[in-house]
Formats: C-alpha cells, sequence, structure tokens
C-alpha cells in the first residue's frame, strides 16, 4: 500500500514537473521534485521497497525525458545506493544535514547523466551550464524542505496504520489459547517434548 | 366685611379678564386680513421654528443615515454587478484574444499546407522534457493517428524536430535543438551545405568547410538530403561565424526561427518515409 501510494505519488509530481512547471517564468527555476522523493526514498524507505521505486522512476522519467533509454534507471539506482551508503556511514538523521547531502547527490545525478549521454552520443555537444545547475540545485535546498516534512508525514501515515492493523491482528478473544499457544511454542523452541 | 373683601376680589378679576379679553379681541380684529408678522407672530416663529430646526436637522440627518446606509446595500449591489460585469467582459477580452491567436495559428497552418505536399497532422504539446540536458516534448496523437518514428515535425515558421518514440496516442518529439538532433542543411544564399545540430538551446551548423562564404544574417534552410525533412524549410539565420586557426571546418552557430519555449501546436507531417525503415 505505502509503495503504491509513493509510485502514485512521484508519477503525480513527475506530471506536474513536465506539464505545469514549463509553463512558469523561467527565473523561477523547475524544481525537481521527483528527485527529492527519490532522496527521501532512499533514506527513509527500507532497501527493497526503494529500490523497487527508484527503478520504476527511471523507467518513467525514460518515456518522459531524453533519447536513450536505461540511462536514468541506471544512474537512479546508483544514486540510490550511494545515499544510503554515505547516509549509514555518517548517520544523517536530521533534514538539515539531508539537505546539503541531496544538494550533492543532485550535482552527482546531472554529472552522471551528462557523462553518460556524451558516451553514449560522442558527437553531440551537450553544453554544461553552471549557472542553470546551482539554480536547480538552490531551488532543491529550498524545496526539499517543506517537501520532506509533507513525504514524513504520509510515511508516518503508512506507519501509524500499519501498526494498528497490525495490533488489531495480534489481539485474539481467546486469550488463554493464545498465551497456551505461545508457551508450547515457548517450550517447543527450548526443545521440550 | 369678608363680603366687601370677596366682591372687591371678583370685581378684579372681572376687570383682569375683561381687559384680557378686549386685548384679544382688539388682537383679531387688528390681525384679520392683514399680511405681516406682528411681534407675537414673530415671537412664535422664532420659538416654533428653533424646536423646528432641531427636530428637522434630527430628522434629517436620521433620514441621511438611513439613506445612506440604503444606499450603500445598493452601492455594495452596484459594485458588485459592475464587478461581475467587468470579469464577463474580460472573459469575452481574453477569449477574443485567444480567438484571434486561434485565427492566426490556423492561417499560418493553411498557409503550410498549401506549401507542404504530403499529409499532415496537428497535435498539441502535453508536456516537456524536465531535465537540464535533454529537449524532447510529447504531444497528443501517436501511432493510431498514423504518426511513425522519424517523422519531420514542424510548425508554420519552420524546422522544430523528429518524432522520436510513438505510443497508440501519444508520441515523444526529439527538438531540433537536442544535442541528439542532427539534420541537413543547406545555407539558402551560397547553398553551402551542412549538418544542423543542437546545443540545447540554439544550433551548430557542422562540417561547413572553411574555404565556402557564410556571413551572418544568412538564412539556413532544410537541405531535403536524406528524404526525411521538405526542402526548404526554413531551420534559422547564422548569428556568428568562428574561422579557427586550427582543423578544416567553420564553426557556425545558428538562431532557430522557432521559439521552442513558447511552442503550443506542432504539425507532425505524415510523409511514408521515415527515419524508422533507416533504423
Amino acid at each position: 500500500m505505502r509503495c503504491i501510494f509513493f509510485f502514485l505519488l512521484g508519477t503525480f509530481l513527475l506530471i506536474v514537473q513536465t506539464s505545469v512547471f514549463p509553463a512558469l517564468p523561467k527565473w523561477l527555476g523547475k524544481p525537481d521534485l521527483l528527485f527529492i522523493l527519490l532522496i527521501f526514498l532512499a533514506l527513509r524507505m527500507p532497501v527493497f521497497q526503494g529500490g523497487v521505486l527508484t527503478l520504476l522512476f527511471g523507467l518513467e522519467m525514460d518515456i518522459f525525458s531524453g533519447v536513450f533509454l536505461g540511462l536514468y534507471p541506471l544512474v537512479y539506482l546508483i544514486l540510490f545506493f550511494i545515499v544510503r551508503w554515505v547516509s549509514k556511514i555518517l548517520s544523517f538523521g536530521d533534514v538539515a544535514q539531508q539537505i546539503p547531502m541531496m544538494v550533492a547527490s543532485y550535482l552527482l545525478m546531472t554529472s552522471g547523466i551528462f557523462i553518460g549521454q556524451t558516451l553514449l552520443a560522442p558527437k553531440g555537444f551537450l553544453l554544461w551550464s553552471w549557472p542553470d545547475v546551482f539554480l536547480r540545485m538552490l531551488i532543491l535546498a529550498i524545496m526539499a524542505v517543506p517537501l520532506f516534512f509533507l513525504f514524513d508525514h504520509f510515511l508516518d501515515f503508512f506507519e501509524e496504520r500499519k501498526m494498528k492493523w497490525s495490533f488489531v491482528k495480534s489481539r485474539s478473544k481467546n486469550r488463554f489459547a493464545s498465551s497456551g499457544r505461545r508457551n508450547r511454542n515457548t517450550h517447543l523452541h527450548n526443545g521440550e517434548e | 366685611m369678608r363680603k366687601r373683601q370677596q366682591r372687591s376680589r371678583q370685581l378684579k378679576f372681572l376687570l383682569v379678564f375683561g381687559l384680557f379679553l378686549t386685548l384679544v379681541l382688539i388682537f383679531i380684529v387688528s390681525t384679520v386680513g392683514r399680511r405681516e408678522f406682528n411681534f407675537f407672530h414673530k415671537l412664535g416663529l422664532e420659538l416654533v421654528g428653533f424646536a423646528q430646526s432641531g427636530v428637522s436637522h434630527t430628522v434629517d440627518s436620521m433620514s441621511g443615515v438611513w439613506e445612506g446606509y440604503v444606499a450603500l446595500w445598493d452601492v455594495r449591489e452596484e459594485n458588485q454587478r459592475l464587478r461581475d460585469e467587468l470579469h464577463r467582459v474580460q472573459m469575452d477580452l481574453v477569449k477574443s484574444r485567444e480567438a484571434v491567436a486561434t485565427n492566426i495559428r490556423l492561417q499560418k497552418l493553411l498557409k503550410l499546407k498549401k506549401s507542404l505536399d504530403a499529409p499532415f497532422l496537428t497535435a498539441q504539446i502535453i508536456g516537456r522534457d524536465p531535465s537540464q540536458w535533454f529537449n524532447t516534448v510529447i504531444i497528443d496523437q501517436g501511432a493510431s493517428d498514423g504518426i511513425l518514428p522519424g517523422m519531420p515535425v514542424v510548425t508554420a515558421e519552420g524546422v522544430v524536430g523528429q518524432v522520436r518514440n510513438v505510443s497508440p496516442h501519444y508520441a515523444k518529439v526529439l527538438m531540433a535543438s537536442d544535442s541528439n538532433s542532427a539534420i541537413d542543411a543547406l545555407v539558402q544564399e551560397s547553398r553551402v551545405q551542412g549538418i544542423i545540430k543542437g546545443n540545447g538551446k540554439g544550433y551548430f551548423l557542422h562540417y561547413v568547410l572553411k574555404n565556402n562564404e557564410v556571413q551572418e544574417g544568412d538564412v539556413v534552410v532544410t537541405s531535403g538530403m536524406g528524404g526525411v525533412f521538405p526542402k526548404g524549410l526554413p531551420v534559422g539565420t547564422v548569428n556568428n561565424v568562428v574561422r579557427n586557426r586550427r582543423g578544416m571546418f567553420l564553426r557556425v552557430e545558428v538562431e532557430p526561427v522557432v521559439n521552442f519555449a513558447q511552442l503550443e501546436y506542432l504539425v507532425v507531417i505524415l510523409q511514408e518515409k521515415s527515419l524508422a525503415e533507416g533504423d
């Protein structure tokens, strides 16, 4: 349920990015909302769920952006594992620490796309533009704080629902029977017949 | 003794009453038929007028407040009505402007249709590439409408790009400004040929030898070679020519005729031969 929700959320953000943001003035920049979600997933979600969602978002990006298929899934997945690894080593838990890491990750991602594109089409003439990159990084840093709180809120909502559901499932009306079963299991684990 | 005093009082009363009655009669007799106020009239007028004035001002001020309040209601209603009317007029203005813009666009399309031999299809841009490095757009027509990969995409102004991928109802168009795009072109004045390649924002005309004459302001059009784009479609205008000391080619910068940021509708030329066949 949580995965489906975040997949739909990411798709919605991608649609907003591709259909709404181009109509905005250029000086406002175009925040990469999906990228913020990707970093959030890498930091907060379990590795399997986060990895699958990252892969799906990479495939979606392939549809909407670029020419060479597979570039985005590859770069996104590499980034996903790097972010997880770095955050584990440096024990990043606070949003204030995660924002600089996200900005650095964006630089890494955009460099990855640039290098990938250059390798795949060596005759292409792709111009690296630092002002554009810095503008996007700045917008990401600004947008990341409220979005991280929002995504955290969604995640907490699903966690609470999961906890409630598991609590309801674990409770049995016949407590004697359940406690007896638990005792018997304990005995079996201890090797008592 | 008491009777004498009583009679004397009665006499005094009768005298005073008679005097008062006489004065009243004289006043009435003297008043009848006159047109001007006498002293009493004036005194009465002063007193009553003062009272009237007070009451009248009070009533006036109260009625002023009341009428102002009621009138305010009317003004509010009128204000709202005028605002609604203004909004309606503004909407009409926007619609008429949009109609004029559509009319201009359709006129250009009509002109384009006359100049093109092949059938074409008009498509609307529904999505743009969110990334920094690529220039692609998604259009609302796909394979079910007859669109194939490689088909040229133009506007009335000139070349836009080529269809890259298609799904049944949508297609992805690679803009000519993308670094992965390459179009055969020639300089209209000098007939010098080259390859137009995108650099993200504009174009470079590649493979133009140094001994060729290319000047700023020259118009670049499609050459028609390769059979993808019809010959003679405007591509851009030369805005910078650099002769490097090394190398055998000129560095020719071309400004697109199409404003890629303001595109709304595109024309896909439905020609049977497309790049897909080459792939």
